[in-house]
């Protein structure tokens, strides 16, 4: 069967003719027939054609060309070729091989390519997502740092940053320095009190040189009267008017020193009411200024630890944005990897696919040229490579790259890095 | 920071490679294959060089035999960059004069790592 459906094909061109030509005379004296001629007629024409089919057509199976040896038979030529139809067939059977592995090696290229797209819009879709959470990061990163170290941030955010902890500060201080340089003002007028009062203490000492000087001429009027004694009485009341204006001094010294002492313990008063006053201001200042400066150094203190933990956190956001920044550079690789692995194997690839259909074709056209001179066709050996899933074993070299390009790239760290 | 000379035939490897260490703070210089890194090895002096093993010209385990020819690249690190991971070709490197052996993808901390070791 396998030889007539070769037949059949070989001589396609010729079986429609052919059947025309048997068919004309039968149909031309059918209509006057009789039915038993017909009825042995009929299959008489169909075991025609087909002795013809098998034993007429094979062009010609015992007809010489005059190209053929006249040394050799009939026989030898007809089983030459016989032998020619074979090789033919195994010609066909491998260009239906080779067709049938040039399209799994295709689709094998194919599978690879979809591999690569599939692998590279897997990576851009990576990188991508890293690139977003880079800008995503470092975004927070600006916010956090512009939160700590600008006014730039929201009302809440303003009043409550680094730099207005560090004014308030500067303000308490402003305070305290106004408060001490009111506490020295407040100082000198007690000091020009004090210079007062030792004015007063002078005034004071002169009353009493005056008090002592009357003592002294009282004490000497008195000795005095007493050595006179009874001498006249004139003397007597001179003395006594002396006495008495020397006691009217006394006692205009006396109120003297009373409206100085006076002064002075109004004075006094006065002053120490200032120094009390300024006293319990100071201690009200001090005390304010320390409850202050507490409320302040606690607050700069959580701030600062704000400010510490904010830190870190851009900190670790840098660490993990260059985290990100890695894995891009190594879905890059990944994608340029793949590529040029993808190379290596298209290149031989398509080279061995060309080079095997160029071998089949010229030993098919030597076959061909052979064949039509008459020459026994002798087919070479199959040289050519074509498939790596059966018929002849590609080279060994060019399969390394499709079976690592089929694998893809490893994405472990592990024993990555060697030193010798 | 050192004076690396970087060599491989793919502008995208050798860019990734350039970047990270250009980040790290090292002065790289690039080379697209093997012939044109001897030619700037010859002119310039590098404290190490990265190289790729596949390249058009000359490979890379050539080109390590030819910078460990050159009096001036004789002691200097080569360290080798590639996808090929088998020991046969390992030790090819080896033998020709290489310092170590990183297989690509690389990761850039691995890759400053090593490079930190072998400059030290």
């Amino acid at each position: 069967m396998k030889q007539l459906r070769f037949k059949i094909y070989a001589y396609r061109n010729r079986l429609v003719p052919m059947f025309a030509l048997l068919m004309v005379p039968w149909i031309a004296v059918a209509p006057w027939a009789p039915w038993w001629v017909l009825s042995i007629s009929i299959p008489l024409l169909f075991i025609c054609a087909w002795l013809l089919l098998l034993h007429v057509l094979p062009n010609p199976p015992a007809a010489r060309r005059s190209s053929d040896d006249r040394k050799v038979g009939d026989a030898d030529i007809a089983r030459m070729r016989r032998s020619a139809d074979q090789d033919a067939q195994q010609l066909l059977a491998r260009w239906a091989s080779m067709t049938r592995d040039s399209k799994l090696q295709l689709e094998e290229v194919d599978q690879h390519v979809t591999e690569v797209m599939t692998h590279a819009e897997s990576a851009v879709i990576e990188i991508g997502r890293r690139f977003v959470e880079v800008t995503r990061k470092t975004r927070k990163q600006v916010e956090l740092a512009v939160g700590l170290l600008s006014r730039t941030g929201s009302e809440e955010q303003a009043t409550d940053s680094l730099t207005d902890y560090i004014n308030k500060s500067d303000t308490l201080l402003k305070d305290l320095g106004q408060q001490l340089l009111a506490l020295g003002e407040q100082l000198a007028v007690l000091a020009a009190k004090q210079e007062a009062v030792r004015e007063d203490s002078k005034r004071i000492d002169g009353a009493l040189d005056q008090l002592a000087g009357l003592a002294s001429q009282i004490r000497v009027l008195a000795l005095d009267s007493s050595r006179r004694g009874s001498s006249d009485n004139r003397a007597f009341v001179e003395m006594t008017d002396r006495v008495r204006d020397l006691s009217m001094n006394a006692d205009e010294s006396s109120r003297a020193i009373r409206r100085t002492l006076e002064d002075i313990k109004s004075q006094a008063s006065s002053t120490d009411a200032a120094i009390r006053s300024l006293a319990q201001q100071a201690r009200d200042a001090g005390r304010r200024s320390n409850q202050q400066v507490a409320e302040l150094t606690g607050a700069t203190l959580t701030k600062m630890q704000e400010v510490n933990a904010a830190l870190g956190e851009i900190g670790d956001l840098g660490e993990r944005i260059q985290a990100d920044i890695n894995q891009i550079v190594i879905e890059l690789q990944f994608q340029d990897i793949t590529q040029q692995k993808l190379q290596r194997l298209k290149q031989p690839m398509l080279t061995e696919l060309a080079s095997s259909w160029l071998s089949m074709f010229e030993e098919t056209r030597a076959f061909n040229s052979r064949l039509s001179k008459g020459e026994k066709p002798e087919l070479q050996p199959a040289h050519f490579r074509v498939s790596r899933k059966g018929g002849a074993e590609p080279e060994k070299a060019k399969a390394e790259p499709a079976a690592a390009a089929s694998s893809g790239p490893r994405r472990d760290d592990d024993n990555k890095v060697e030193l010798f | 920071m050192a004076t690396i000379l970087v060599v491989d035939d793919s502008t995208t490897m050798r860019q990734m490679v350039a970047f990270t260490l250009s980040s790290a703070g090292h002065d790289v210089t690039e080379a697209p294959d093997g012939n044109k890194a001897l030619a700037t090895a010859r002119q310039k002096r590098f404290d190490l060089v990265i190289t790729d093993v596949n390249m058009p010209g000359m490979n890379g385990i050539d080109l390590v035999q030819s910078l460990r020819a050159l009096p001036e690249c004789k002691f200097i690190p080569i360290l080798v960059l590639t996808t090929e991971a088998g020991s046969e070709l390992k030790q090819k490197g080896k033998s020709a004069g290489a310092t170590g052996w990183i297989v690509k993808p690389f990761n850039p901390e691995v890759l400053l790592d090593t490079l930190k070791k072998v400059l030290d």
